[in-house]
């Protein structure tokens, strides 16, 4: 099974329906595997109508900013797969999500990618593969 | 599932168009953050809960659609 994945201005991004308890929409994460962290950024987490009130997680320096993290819990992410040459849609659950808490990029008028890191690659399993002579990336499961 | 493949993968399309066409939404909406939905922009506006209170008032779910900054400059962030 692979899960295609989209290359836009040479960074990777992923499409996804995540559904949380209280929490549901759709969400364009980009895949970062310098980053140690997934995290939902400062545009999508009041669009998704997160709460600012959740529980507070970690600070991080990413992309020179610090970041206060917050965590949502029980998250589905629903992502296009292909399997067998079929399109089906599969569920990926994580026992949480990091999302930031600051939004210090918004305030400065910044763009705030949603990021996958490592941590979700390996957590989920999952093998990278970017094609760069064919422009084309994906998830292996 | 057939229906949900069919919106994720507009979502998804809305989702490339708007950052392959920052250079273009640039003249009229720098500085602002957009909304997108079918490959347009449906409402913008340089504060983003405002935006999200606009899309609210025109019975439009935020949550559903490609929100994203068009940034003044064409800036490489390294993340």
């Amino acid at each position: 099974m692979i899960i295609p994945l989209e290359i836009v201005d040479d960074s990777i991004f992923l499409m996804t329906t995540i559904h949380a308890p209280h929490i549901a929409g759709r969400v364009s994460f980009m895949v970062d595997t310098g980053s140690p962290v997934s995290f939902i950024g400062g545009i999508d987490a009041p669009k998704l109508q997160i709460p600012r009130k959740i529980e507070k997680g970690e600070r991080i320096f990413w992309a020179d900013k610090e970041f206060m993290l917050g965590k949502i819990s029980n998250v589905d992410l629903w992502v296009l797969a292909i399997e067998s040459g079929k399109d089906i849609l599969k569920i990926l659950k994580l026992p949480y999500l990091n999302v930031t808490f600051d939004f210090i990029h918004v305030k400065q008028k910044m763009d705030s990618p949603n990021i996958l890191g490592l941590d979700f690659i390996i957590k989920q399993k999952l093998r990278l593969v970017v094609d760069g002579k064919e422009k084309k990336a994906y998830f292996e499961m | 599932m057939e229906n949900e493949l069919k919106l994720l993968k507009e979502f998804e399309a809305d989702s490339v168009w708007v950052k392959s066409h920052k250079g273009d939404l640039r003249d009229e909406y720098a500085n602002q953050f957009v909304a997108v939905r079918d490959r347009k922009v449906i409402e913008s506006d340089e504060n983003l809960e405002k935006l999200i209170d606009k899309l609210k008032s025109k019975n439009i779910d935020p949550s559903f659609i490609v929100i994203d900054f068009v940034p003044e400059k064409d800036v490489v962030v390294i993340y």
